[in-house]
């Protein structure tokens, strides 16, 4: 069980105190192991969503609802920077973390600014996005990791990324989904940027997992907090077909 | 008492006929009581969902669809 805080005795005080995962597994492929046990919930949803033959029409919600994630990236990174930071010499994930995290969030500036103008090619006005009220599901995902960041421990906004960016979009597949619903190419941009950026930021992700001396707490800590990614976001797209099909 | 291994392919979220390797085995007797919970709620759900969608779980093995969502 996890517990809040304060930090657990055994937090490791000297990088050699870290947990060795079993066999060959470095802790990046541990993460993605188990990531892996949860994401069919998401995977089957998935296909599911972007083979359906409405896509046009429920195109614009996903990136709206994407949009209300997108938003909270960078202020969510430079928060957990500042946590990661505030831990202080006890703790050496702290600043390995915060620059990080620093650094990725400077890479993600400006992306919920791509998703507005892709939304306003589809005729959503910026007014309309800004105004409307995200879903419960988006807020209680990344609401639950400002909590964690907290009052646990911030590297668990890195299950967060390792979910979101660790199977990252492939442009031929979202040519054909684009193609077959009709969407002009402009309403796609954002998701073709990341399709070639994500998989550069997967790599960075993992190799920095892999040099943090997390403890077996982090690494259930990722783990739960990872299968609680995967939940909200299946959510949310159940939820906007749910609105679909009435 | 049923191991962590035997729990989850009784409930899905390891296929059966799945071979792990010895270390994926230790992983999944290592996972924790909340982590062996969460991934049987998730499963079930994911169960209710093809019931009521008629469809069919990703094959162990086969890539799974990215879902888009992007940081």
């Amino acid at each position: 069980m996890l517990t809040a805080n304060p930090p657990e005795p055994g937090h490791p005080a000297d990088p050699a105190d870290a947990w060795k995962p079993p066999g060959d597994f470095s802790n990046s492929a541990l993460l993605h192991w188990k990531i892996r046990l949860a994401y069919p919930r998401l995977g089957v949803l998935a296909h599911h969503f972007w083979s359906r033959p409405d896509l046009a029409v429920l195109y614009p919600e996903f990136l709206f609802h994407l949009h209300t994630f997108i938003r909270s990236s960078v202020p969510m990174m430079l928060e957990g920077a500042e946590l990661a930071r505030d831990l202080g010499d006890d703790d050496p994930v702290g600043p390995i973390l915060a620059e990080y995290l620093e650094h990725h969030a400077e890479e993600e500036r400006g992306h919920d600014e791509w998703l507005v103008e892709d939304l306003e090619v589809l005729g959503v006005s910026r007014q309309e996005v800004m105004e409307r009220l995200p879903s419960t599901a988006a807020a209680a995902l990344v609401g639950s990791f400002y909590y964690w960041m907290r009052h646990v421990h911030p590297v668990a906004l890195l299950s967060y990324l390792a979910v979101l960016e660790g199977n990252p979009p492939v442009v031929e597949e979202l040519e054909k989904s684009r193609a077959i619903a009709g969407l002009p190419e402009e309403s796609f941009r954002t998701l073709l940027r990341h399709a070639r950026l994500d998989p550069h930021h997967r790599d960075d992700l993992n190799d920095l997992i892999d040099r943090l001396p997390l403890t077996a707490r982090h690494h259930e800590l990722l783990a739960l907090s990872s299968f609680h990614t995967i939940e909200k976001v299946s959510l949310v797209l159940e939820q906007i077909l749910d609105a679909q099909d009435g | 008492m049923a191991t962590n291994l035997e729990l989850l392919q009784e409930k899905g979220v390891v296929p059966q006929d799945a071979k792990l390797s010895d270390a994926e085995t230790a992983v999944i007797e290592g996972l924790s009581d909340e982590e062996v919970k969460t991934l049987v709620s998730i499963r079930q759900r994911l169960d209710k969902e093809m019931a009521e969608q008629g469809t069919t779980a990703i094959a162990s093995g086969e890539a799974t669809p990215s879902a888009n969502f992007v940081v």
